[in-house]
């Protein structure tokens, strides 16, 4: 595992905790929606983590070899195998991508129940808000 | 070719009217149009298309180069992949005829909101993908959106309490998305594999699961949990049932069982070899039932306890899964279609009560046989099909998974389940007593508030219990035939 590996990891695993911990633990609502978008980042950075490669080619970025080229035409680009073995696994990003966009769509959603809540308790207090909720 | 482009119109489709009506929000008319006209093509799309595998991207199974990529199998599928069954059909067919009848009675209920309309379309193509895909990318994507979607269906009665609902379901659902994309990333950390076959088969090939594996398991179980709506989660899911109209709630619970059963198949396919997850299914099954029905028995409040006794049918159907064996599987997605049809013309039942006497609080109600003498004869007779009563459906499934229990050798689960029934039979016929037989109310009804469409629906919901009922080989024995070829 390669030192950046094991930094991305380590650092996962602290976002995840401390979003962990604010959705538990906090009473403001909006420290519980910063936790929770704290959580998918935790995991967007173990997914970067397991696609990393020092050094790697990114496939996403450029075509760097033609499977069917021929040479004299393609001669800048690599064979395939070679392009194989040096290039960066692309599907943890494709999922990174994925979930940075479903993150932002739940956080705004969150966020708008959070001013609607606000607006109608005048407060940000979890334990307030929610203690009438079978009388209402 | 003909059938490999209809598999994905089952999710496109969808997507492609939500689009459409979201942009006529406001234009009534035109929303009220195109929702009848898409949802009547979505009822059509599973029923033509031919069974078959659609691979995006026309890529079939392509060499993996194990000995530079490191993967366990020698061939992979390099896109996303759709299968489309006979269970497909089956859990498809229902869902869209359900979705077309909610529609249809929110377009009656004048609740002509192009954004509703369009998150009811969002959260079809959501349950399609879920039930088609082969492959734990789209699955998660799909399970994502429609978490957002159920919220919003849940936001748009506006109330404070379903806000309070939604909210609670958003930060559970960042939670246990996170916790089935933090699974799925160590599967393919360990694997490099999303497609759920390949992935079946280098897990085969790879032996005993590592102990990270074994994480990954144990994270997407806790998805599993959530999205199913099972203990712990089954409160987070009762108050979203709760606080939608009961029509969303129909569609809600229905949702939440078609993803519980695909989910499920899912997990089985993949980790067959591991026979502690199905004792822990069965073991978070076993809590679900037993306090569903107390928390069902509790109630004062129709459609809390409509939502209770959902739940609980939720572990019923997770139990039957949770026992491992073809027959209870079987059996069990075979409860999971008998029970939302039930509980459908419940929830049916509690929105028309809702518009004729505004509230669903049982102490407020009475002298209902009098007024809605058809309307008390549907809600007695869902009661005994929920209750597994003959002849109705769900008669049919519960013996099965009574028979599955004891053939298993747990013998007192199948006691459990009785006792689940009694307890859903007395948790509802109190509720009906309530309604329809005591004497007296608070409230003064309008009965003409509803038109034939909401009486029509849920008689043709009746008459599909009966006929399954009656029936029961039609849809008992592609489902077994499916679970017996996946070998789970």
């Amino acid at each position: 595992m390669e030192p950046f590996q094991v930094g991305a990891f380590l650092t996962a695993g602290v976002l995840v905790l401390t979003g962990l911990w604010a959705i538990i633990m906090m009473d403001n609502m909006l420290k519980k929606v910063i936790g929770a978008n704290l959580v998918g980042d935790g995991v967007n950075l173990v997914l970067i983590g397991i696609g990393y490669r020092p050094g790697g080619l990114v496939p996403e970025v450029t075509h760097h070899f033609h499977a069917s080229a021929v040479p004299s035409t393609f001669s800048h680009f690599l064979a395939f195998n070679e392009f194989a073995e040096l290039a960066s696994y692309p599907l943890p990003f494709a999922l990174v991508l994925t979930n940075i966009v479903i993150g932002a769509s739940t956080l705004s959603v969150m966020l708008a129940l959070s001013v609607v809540l606000y607006h109608k308790y005048n407060t940000l207090s979890v334990q307030k808000i929610f203690e009438g909720m079978e009388e209402d | 070719m003909f059938n490999s482009t209809l598999i994905p119109l089952m999710v496109v489709f969808p997507l492609i009217a939500a689009i459409l009506v979201n942009f006529l929000h406001q234009k009534d008319r035109s929303v009220k149009t195109i929702a009848i006209i898409s949802s009547i093509v979505a009822v059509i799309i599973p029923l033509i298309t031919l069974y078959g595998v659609h691979l995006f991207s026309g890529h079939i199974r392509t060499e993996s180069f194990p000995e530079m990529s490191k993967l366990l199998i020698p061939d992979v599928y390099m896109g996303i992949v759709y299968s489309y069954g006979p269970l497909q059909k089956i859990l498809l067919a229902l869902l869209t005829v359900m979705t077309v009848f909610v529609i249809f009675l929110s377009l009656n209920r004048k609740l002509i909101s192009g954004v509703y309309v369009a998150m009811i379309f969002i959260s079809l193509a959501s349950v399609s993908a879920i039930i088609l895909a082969d492959d734990f990318f789209n699955f998660f994507v799909f399970t994502e959106v429609l978490t957002v979607a159920q919220a919003a269906l849940v936001i748009a009665v506006k109330e404070t309490k379903s806000h309070k609902a939604a909210f609670k379901y958003m930060i559970f659902g960042t939670v246990s998305g996170g916790s089935i994309l933090l699974g799925i990333a160590l599967l393919l950390g360990i694997y490099g594999l999303l497609n759920m076959t390949d992935l079946s088969n280098a897990i085969i090939a790879g032996g005993a699961l590592p102990p990270i594996a074994l994480t990954a398991v144990a994270l997407i179980t806790v998805g599993w949990l959530y999205e199913s709506g099972l203990f712990p989660f089954h409160i987070v899911k009762s108050n979203m049932y709760e606080n939608a109209t009961p029509e969303a709630a129909a569609l809600l619970q229905l949702q939440s069982k078609f993803v519980l059963v695909a989910m499920s198949i899912a997990l089985l396919r993949i980790f067959s070899g591991y026979t502690l997850l199905k004792s822990v299914m069965l073991g978070f099954a076993i809590f679900t039932v037993v306090i569903g029905s107390v928390m069902a028995l509790q109630q004062t409040e129709l459609r809390k306890l409509l939502s209770f006794v959902a739940v609980g049918q939720a572990g019923l159907v997770a139990m039957g899964i949770g026992l491992g064996t073809s027959f209870s599987i079987s059996a069990g997605i075979f409860h999971a279609i008998n029970d939302v049809l039930s509980m459908a013309i419940l929830f049916f039942v509690a929105g028309y009560i809702l518009d004729s006497y505004k509230t669903t609080k049982l102490d407020q109600l009475g002298d209902g046989l009098q007024k809605a003498p058809l309307i008390g004869l549907i809600m007695f007779l869902a009661t005994l099909a929920i209750s597994g009563v003959p002849p109705f459906n769900s008669y049919q499934s519960e013996f099965r998974l009574i028979q599955a229990a004891v053939q298993a050798g747990y013998a007192e689960l199948g006691i459990l389940i009785i006792l689940l029934s009694i307890a859903t039979f007395v948790a509802i016929i109190k509720a009906f007593y309530m309604i329809f037989m005591k004497p007296g109310t608070n409230v003064k009804p309008d009965l003409a508030i509803r038109g034939r469409m909401h009486k029509t629906i849920i008689v043709i919901l009746i008459v599909m219990c009966l006929f399954i009922g009656l029936f029961p080989h039609l849809v008992y024995d592609p489902i077994y035939n499916v679970i017996v070829a996946l070998g789970v």
